[in-house]
């Protein structure tokens, strides 16, 4: 609760009638006419009795915000408890909750406030866009019982609201090709104790008598056994490029990039995964792979710092600290390809052997129709060279999955296992 | 806008209506000056209540107050009206207010009372002023020195006043 002073500001009202009042006077002393007085008297006298009952009257505000961290799309309840020390009339709130919120009156609003009376108002903050906000500020007017002055309580703080990004739910997950030695979700391409079947062969000294398979011994004639494959964690990292971003209209290519780097951390880590965060533009950004809820939140609040910051500066693998790429991650590359060092870096990272997958969230989405035959015929020839690229990085064994808009992330990430699966970098499932 | 601000507006209209007429109507003010300041008093009035220019009200009031002021100047016997002129001045002003508000706020019943006593006091407080200047005692420097000083008083009330509604600057 908090009790700020008010600035007080006199109408414009009360200024009239004493600039009349003292017209009244002048003339009636400039030309001896006391009728002038007497038509000014009323006009002063509500001044004089306004100015006697003037003071600065107290209010305790008391601010609650239901929650500090929200999901895009989401509400957010704020309450607002007002009390004065004496009545106040023509209560005005206004709120702004800063950039891509907006807020929404919940309940009657309150034009009046008795002394020692408590106002509750309330308001429903709808979070539109992902980011970490700074809270917004309240403005607070009100006037005395004859509305010669007004009293403002100006920019009393909001809480501040982490806004996370919406994630798509994904069922299948991209399966990483070298998995870790921890238990987890994913099924190594290694025999082993396991669950998953992964074969048969013959019989060997050692081997389990209950994994023979009785009926592929029956029918070679030999003792045949069962191979198993052990189910592994993995290592993960997210590598958002926040080089470029490409608008048009609302639609921005990184908060596409964002929601999926989100959505995808988030399956990862629900499947047990270490996952580890790369953000690779104008500042890097990096989060060693990690585990758990805290690491989900640690991921989140990364991402909702990221935005593009121009930068002319070179920048290659090597500004990437080695233990945030631990050997044999799965590396899952969320970027519209588009600025020539994150192209450079991906390809570097492909060609060193790291197990790689590049999202591209497709820019095609974020321009414009072609109107004419030249920009028709650009515009074919940039796709081309597009395609020339995701060839360069197939030939390092590195699938380039097209997310375009309206499909949901889930279509590009089942083309890129097809993909692996086909060129058998993972274990069929 | 409510019934309560229609009735107000109404009230303020026929107030701004006869402020306007009734010193034409005494004989106190020749028509010509009348319609040149109660003529774009109700204009500017009009455009207050439309809310095309609410500041108009004031220069409303301004020309009602300069047309009062002349028809006592002008006149040459004691207008013995006036004070009843300035409060219907007074209830002009803060009905045409009033009506202006934002639409929605409940009627401000005690505030009308209010108004309505300070116009009645004011009114009676014209009268005994005028009641005093009719009592036979010499004028002197003594007696215009106080009405100097209480003009003063007022100038500086209201250029306080002025400064005090100004908004805040901004830091830097």
């Amino acid at each position: 609760m908090s009790r700020p002073a008010a600035r007080v500001v006199a109408s414009r009202r009360l200024a009239v009638y004493l600039g009349i009042g003292a017209a009244g006077l002048l003339t009636a002393v400039l030309f001896g006419r006391p009728e002038a007085v007497a038509v000014v008297v009323p006009l002063l006298l509500l001044p004089a009795l306004g100015l006697a009952a003037a003071g600065s009257p107290e209010l305790s505000i008391s601010i609650g915000q239901a929650r500090e961290r929200a999901i895009e799309g989401s509400e957010v309840a704020l309450s607002v408890s007002l009390q004065a020390s004496r009545p106040l009339w023509g209560l005005r709130l206004e709120i702004r909750p800063g950039r891509e919120v907006t807020a929404r009156p919940l309940g009657p609003s309150v034009s009046e406030l008795r002394p020692g009376a408590a106002a509750d108002l309330h308001w429903a903050l709808s979070c539109r866009r992902w980011g970490g906000r700074r809270g917004g500020t309240l403005n607070v007017s009100a006037q005395d019982r004859l509305g010669l002055f007004s009293y403002h309580w100006a920019d009393q703080r909001l809480p501040g609201l982490r806004i996370y990004p919406a994630a798509d739910k994904l069922r299948r997950l991209i399966p990483a090709a070298r998995p870790q030695m921890s238990a987890g979700d994913d099924v190594s391409n290694l025999r082993g104790d396991g669950i998953e079947f992964g074969g048969i062969r013959q019989f060997l000294p050692g081997d389990r008598v209950r994994h023979v398979n009785w009926r592929a011994t029956a029918r070679r004639g030999t003792l045949q056994v069962n191979e198993l494959r052990p189910e592994r964690n993995a290592d993960v990292v997210i590598f958002l490029d926040t080089f470029t971003e490409l608008e048009l209209g609302k639609e921005n290519s990184l908060d596409r990039a964002v929601r999926a780097a989100g959505s995808i951390a988030g399956a990862y880590l629900r499947s047990r995964d270490r996952v580890g965060l790369i953000g690779f533009g104008g500042t890097l950004r990096w989060l060693a792979p990690g585990l758990g809820e805290r690491q989900a939140y640690r991921i989140a609040d990364s991402l909702i710092e990221s935005e593009v910051i121009f930068s002319y500066a070179w920048k290659g693998l090597e500004v990437i600290p080695p233990r945030t790429l631990p050997p044999g991650a799965l590396v899952v590359a969320v970027t519209p390809l588009l600025d020539e060092r994150s192209l450079r870096a991906l390809l570097d990272l492909g060609g060193r052997g790291h197990d790689l997958v590049v999202v591209e969230v497709s820019p095609l989405d974020f321009l414009p129709p072609a109107q004419d035959e030249p920009a028709f015929l650009a515009r074919r020839l940039w796709e081309m060279e597009r395609q020339a690229l995701r060839t360069r990085f197939v030939s390092v064994g590195v699938p380039v999955v097209r997310w375009d808009a309206g499909l949901p992330l889930a279509a590009p990430l089942l083309a890129a296992s097809r993909f692996r699966r086909e060129r058998r970098l993972v274990a069929p499932r | 806008m409510s019934r309560w601000q229609l009735s107000a507006l109404a009230g303020a209209l026929l107030l701004g209506a006869a402020l306007t007429l009734l010193p034409v109507s005494l004989g106190a003010l020749s028509p010509a000056v009348a319609v040149f300041c109660g003529g774009p008093a109700l204009f500017f009035f009009a455009l207050a209540m439309s809310r095309v220019w609410p500041a108009g009200l004031w220069l409303a009031l301004v020309l009602l107050a300069t047309e009062q002021l002349l028809a006592t100047v002008l006149s040459d016997a004691v207008a013995v009206d006036a004070p009843l002129r300035g409060a219907a001045l007074l209830w002009f002003a803060e009905l045409a207010w009033l009506a202006g508000q934002p639409p929605g706020l409940p009627p401000p019943r005690a505030q009308l009372l209010a108004v309505a006593m300070v116009g009645l006091v004011g009114a009676a407080l014209g009268w005994l002023v005028l009641a005093m200047a009719s009592v036979p005692v010499a004028g002197g420097p003594g007696l215009t020195g106080a009405g100097v000083v209480a003009v003063v008083a007022v100038f500086a009330a209201f250029l306080w006043l002025n400064r005090s509604s100004r908004p805040p600057q901004a830091d830097g």
